[in-house]
């Protein structure tokens, strides 16, 4: 990592107009690589990597982040692009604007969705934040996480896929006798409709787990909305500034 | 109580065939239910007498796969903050009184006219309400979808809205506050619906979005809850005659229960107005199978003749295009989850400038 950074370093003093792609949590999500790469593709800028170690985790930070800046500036790489890499530790918002002021000509900061909204509420830069993951747990987000709690969502799965197939099995191997004991009606009623909410309830746990994990998931408007009201609110906070600045529509026309 | 479990005619031999048909349909309806509200299990009542499933046992064990289907839906819904359950459980209310009318005008109908003229009452009704209130949902639908500005509430919404007249009541997640007396007939109008073509959402859903002001989402989240409650009254009361067939209940519930989360998950991917597209599309269609099933009642009551050839046929006809309906309902869901899903991580403002 260290020779990455150092090799990028070299890089990072260029001349050219770059996107600033900031981490969250020393991770740059799929979203956020393909995103940032595709917009520096388009405008013919540079990337700068940066991950902030906010909760001075030391060791284990920089060797999070040194994989997943690895993977942005490979995917850049592949893209044409120029890419430098680098982690700062302490507050997320002045690491940011050290390092706008230290490489110079960063035009846009690209951020993740996740990121804390208080810890970026004054960069003097435009911030486009991409929303990450459909996810709660952050999707591809953290991949020593994500493959934690992907062994979790196929275990429950599993086990209520097991208890939804042990409960038809219960009832079809004994059909005759169970239809008979459900229509027998008067108070034997409660048998069918107790029946079929246990069933809904075990079988409907089943079905979203299993929804779940094969990716489809509720998107979260909330998130998108939350990401357009923090884009406005920062363009309305900029154009009270009175130094120049570049002004990125956030909304432009973007075909990835 | 009259215990009629054990007669032979009542249920039927399962086989292979009938139980992978049965889920099919389960899982198209739960979907189409999820994503609308309702209107997902119509097909089933026929579908199950078309396997020899007795007509009451259709009905019973319909119901009974509905009430946990849709609780699961509005469970789902709620999450996703969907779900006014105030406006739900209000309406569910009235339409309990609904359904009891309901039921004594198809009692009447069928004392006087016999079967023939209950079925075609009923299927009048489909056309009738389907027709009128599908187009005008579809046609509101299309103006939204050619503007491209969000939903509006309807001018006859605001008008009821703005009369102050005792009592009140908010419903904070549907953003809504209107006289208490408003509510009633929606409510009502759905519960007389669903007792007689077993669908109240065809009205209860367009009745909260025009009548009342609500949202398509939440209009459609908020009838689920309905459905679940009177589902639940209707299968107690049908369990309670020994009508419910556990076996056919329990297989279409594990169709329904995973069609029934992909369709409240795809409500949050696709624009609001898709689930009025959707709703008004198989309500038109379904209109059309209706239709093409009235010869055959009038040629029972004896008003009109035709041969019992062109009878099968049309029945045969109507039948499919029920099938269809859910299916295209189901298609445009997908579709439309699919379309939504390839350009869901960019915010919606960028992916609007496209």
């Amino acid at each position: 990592m260290s020779d990455l950074i150092g090799t990028n370093r070299k890089n990072a003093l260029r001349n050219g107009r770059k996107i600033l792609v900031v981490a969250n949590k020393g991770i740059f999500t799929e979203s956020v690589i393909n995103h940032c790469v595709q917009l520096a593709g388009r405008l013919g800028y540079e990337l700068a990597a940066l991950s902030v170690d906010a909760q001075c985790e030391g060791r284990a930070f920089e060797n999070r982040s040194a994989e997943s800046a690895k993977k942005l500036c490979e995917s850049a790489v592949r893209n044409g692009l120029h890419c430098s890499a680098m982690i700062r530790s302490g507050d997320i918002e002045s690491a940011v604007e050290d390092a706008i002021h230290e490489i110079k000509r960063v035009e846009i900061v690209v951020m993740d969705s996740e990121t804390n909204s208080e810890s970026i509420r004054n960069i003097s830069v435009p911030v486009v934040s991409v929303l990450s993951a459909f996810n709660d747990k952050g999707g591809n987000a953290m991949p020593a996480k994500s493959e934690s709690s992907k062994a979790k969502a196929i275990g429950k799965t599993v086990g209520y896929g097991a208890a939804s197939a042990a409960c038809y099995a219960a009832v079809f191997t004994n059909a005759d006798t169970v239809t008979q004991i459900c229509s027998r009606g008067g108070w034997y009623a409660a048998i069918p409709i107790a029946a079929v909410l246990a069933i809904s309830f075990v079988h409907g746990t089943f079905a979203h787990h299993l929804w779940s994990l094969l990716g489809i998931e509720a998107l979260k408007r909330d998130q998108i909305r939350k990401t357009e009201y923090k884009v406005i609110e920062k363009r309305k906070q900029q154009r009270k500034r009175p130094r120049a600045y570049a002004y990125v529509n956030p909304f432009h026309r973007i075909d990835l | 109580m009259h215990d009629i479990g054990n007669e032979a005619v009542k249920f039927i031999d399962l086989n292979l065939i009938y139980v992978v048909f049965l889920f099919l349909v389960g899982f198209i309806g739960g979907l189409v239910s999820g994503f609308i509200g309702s209107g997902g299990a119509f097909v089933l009542t026929p579908g199950m007498m078309s396997l020899g499933v007795p007509g009451t046992v259709a009905v019973a064990s319909n119901m009974c796969h509905k009430f946990p289907k849709a609780l699961v839906g509005a469970y789902k819904r709620f999450k996703y903050g969907q779900v006014d359950l105030k406006l739900g459980l209000v309406l569910a209310a009235s339409a309990g009184v609904g359904v009891q009318l309901g039921i004594r005008i198809q009692r009447l109908i069928l004392e006087r006219w016999g079967p023939a003229g209950s079925d075609l009452y009923v299927s009048i009704s489909f056309v009738v309400v389907l027709l009128v209130v599908g187009a005008y949902v579809f046609r509101d639908a299309m103006k939204i979808s050619k503007s491209g500005v969000g939903e509006r509430v309807a001018l006859l919404a605001r008008k009821l809205q703005s009369i102050n007249l005792w009592p009140m009541i908010t419903f904070k997640t549907a953003n809504v506050r209107i006289s208490l007396w408003f509510t009633l007939p929606v409510g009502f109008a759905t519960g007389m619906l669903a007792a007689t073509i077993a669908v109240g959402g065809f009205i209860g859903v367009p009745g909260m979005i025009y009548m009342l002001g609500v949202s398509g989402l939440v209009a459609s989240a908020s009838e689920l809850v309905i459905a679940f409650v009177m589902g639940m009254g209707g299968s107690i009361n049908w369990a309670m005659h020994g009508m419910v067939d556990i076996r056919l209940v329990l297989i279409i519930l594990a169709g329904s229960l995973l069609g029934v989360q992909l369709g409240a998950i795809g409500t949050t991917y696709v624009k609001e107005y898709m689930i009025k597209i959707v709703m008004a599309t198989i309500m038109l269609i379904v209109a059309v199978s209706r239709a093409l099933a009235i010869p055959n009642y009038l040629n029972q009551l004896g008003v009109i003749s035709i041969g019992q050839g062109t009878i099968t046929v049309l029945g045969t006809i109507s039948f499919v295009s029920m099938c269809l309906a859910m299916l295209v309902g189901a298609i445009i869901i997908l579709a439309s989850m699919w379309r939504a899903r390839r350009s869901a991580y960019i915010p919606e403002a960028l992916a609007e400038a496209r």
